[in-house]
């Protein structure tokens, strides 16, 4: 188990909330404390209501603690439209989202596929950072908001809503196959016809199992079939021709070659 | 500095025979006081510039560069919650040493006091 600064910093605030309770506790005013307190913040002028001291102590505090919350604000703003612009984008058919407060607030048209999302996944690995989405930063989950991102998922996030308050507002369809080994689409278990009719290299549709453990069990299934002699997942990649996720591409040619081949010699 | 400025009155309250304790009450309520009242004010008027903003548009800034034509501002309950307890512990806790050191004034070093 680690200590990070963030739970050293929890633990100072709650310290720090029970010496105050405890001072507060010790120190209730009494009638004439009280009296003697508000007394010493006015003013010794009759002229003047409050001390110029009280003033300059309590716009400092207002001052910070509007500043404060206002940063706050802006941060939560630009990280929800960020989150809202990029995992959000998908499929171009309207979605429902239903907000907190029961209403359903607006009705949002996805972009077209394949501009902002792009970025997210390079050769099938996932490229957001460990705390973007998902419980604990679970690569399940971060795949799964790629997943949702590029519009191929087969959760219920499909229109980027939680997952209690998503209202589907349109029957979901079936899209192409992407690839043998690796396919994202919304397949039932039981669905025999509609697996081997998406699979047609596999007599009974593949083994029918979800996520990404079933995507290694098919995985390693094709590659134990088609001979290869590692039975891991990029291993069937590279047997099927497929890019495999991490490795390295092929260095381009110098550019003497290429003027070379160009020029026809 | 309320101590500094108020060290006549203190010797005073001393000298009429106030406990120490109630002294340092005194300058902790005032403390506590003007926290309760600055957090209130800031926490109000925070939600209040952040609602405008967010409403109004009142900050545009370049979309071309931001993919966004205005600050949005959206208020999480919870921050807010977060800043004003933290900054009514740092009120309650801040007042502690100045007013632990008004309670310890001499009444007649006090009332010399220029």
């Amino acid at each position: 188990m680690t200590i990070t600064v963030v739970d050293i910093l929890k633990a100072l605030f709650v310290l720090a909330a029970l010496v105050t309770i405890v001072v507060l506790a010790t120190n209730w005013p009494k009638g004439l404390d009280l009296q003697v307190a508000m007394r010493y913040l006015r003013s010794r002028r009759s002229s003047r209501l409050i001390s110029l001291i009280t003033v300059i102590a309590v716009g400092g505090v207002t001052i910070g603690v509007m500043a404060l919350v206002i940063v706050l604000g802006v941060m939560n703003g630009m990280q929800n439209d960020l989150r809202e612009k990029i995992l959000v984008s998908d499929l171009g058919r309207p979605r429902l989202c239903r907000r907190g407060d029961g209403h359903r607030r607006r009705v949002r048209h996805g972009q077209p596929r394949g501009d902002e999302p792009a970025a997210l996944l390079h050769q099938g690995r996932s490229h957001l950072p460990e705390n973007a989405v998902g419980r604990r930063g679970r690569r399940r989950d971060r795949d799964q908001a790629v997943e949702q991102a590029l519009g191929v998922s087969r959760g219920r996030h499909h229109d980027g809503c939680p997952r209690r308050l998503a209202v589907q507002s349109q029957p979901r369809r079936v899209r192409p196959q992407v690839s043998p080994l690796r396919s994202h689409r919304p397949v039932r278990n039981g669905d025999v016809r509609l697996r081997q009719q998406l699979r047609p290299h596999e007599p009974s549709g593949g083994p029918g199992l979800r996520g990404a453990w079933g995507r290694r069990h098919r995985d390693r299934g094709a590659a134990r079939r088609s001979g290869a002699r590692h039975r891991g997942r990029a291993a069937a990649r590279k047997h099927a021709g497929l890019p495999v996720p991490g490795a390295r591409l092929a260095a381009p040619e110098p550019l003497a070659v290429l003027r070379a081949q160009a020029s026809g010699r | 500095m309320v101590v500094r400025d108020k060290t006549r009155e203190i010797g005073i309250l001393l000298a009429m025979g106030m406990q120490r304790s109630r002294i340092r009450r005194v300058f902790l309520v005032q403390g506590v006081f003007i926290g309760l009242v600055g957090t209130a004010l800031g926490a109000v008027l925070g939600l209040i510039v952040g609602a405008m903003v967010n409403r109004g548009h009142l900050i545009p800034i370049d979309p071309s560069i931001y993919f966004i034509d205005h600050l949005p501002v959206l208020n999480n309950p919870l921050d807010a919650l977060a800043v004003i307890g933290a900054s009514l512990v740092i009120a309650t806790l801040a007042p502690l040493y100045p007013s632990m050191q008004a309670a310890r004034l001499d009444p007649v070093n006090a009332i010399r006091y220029e």
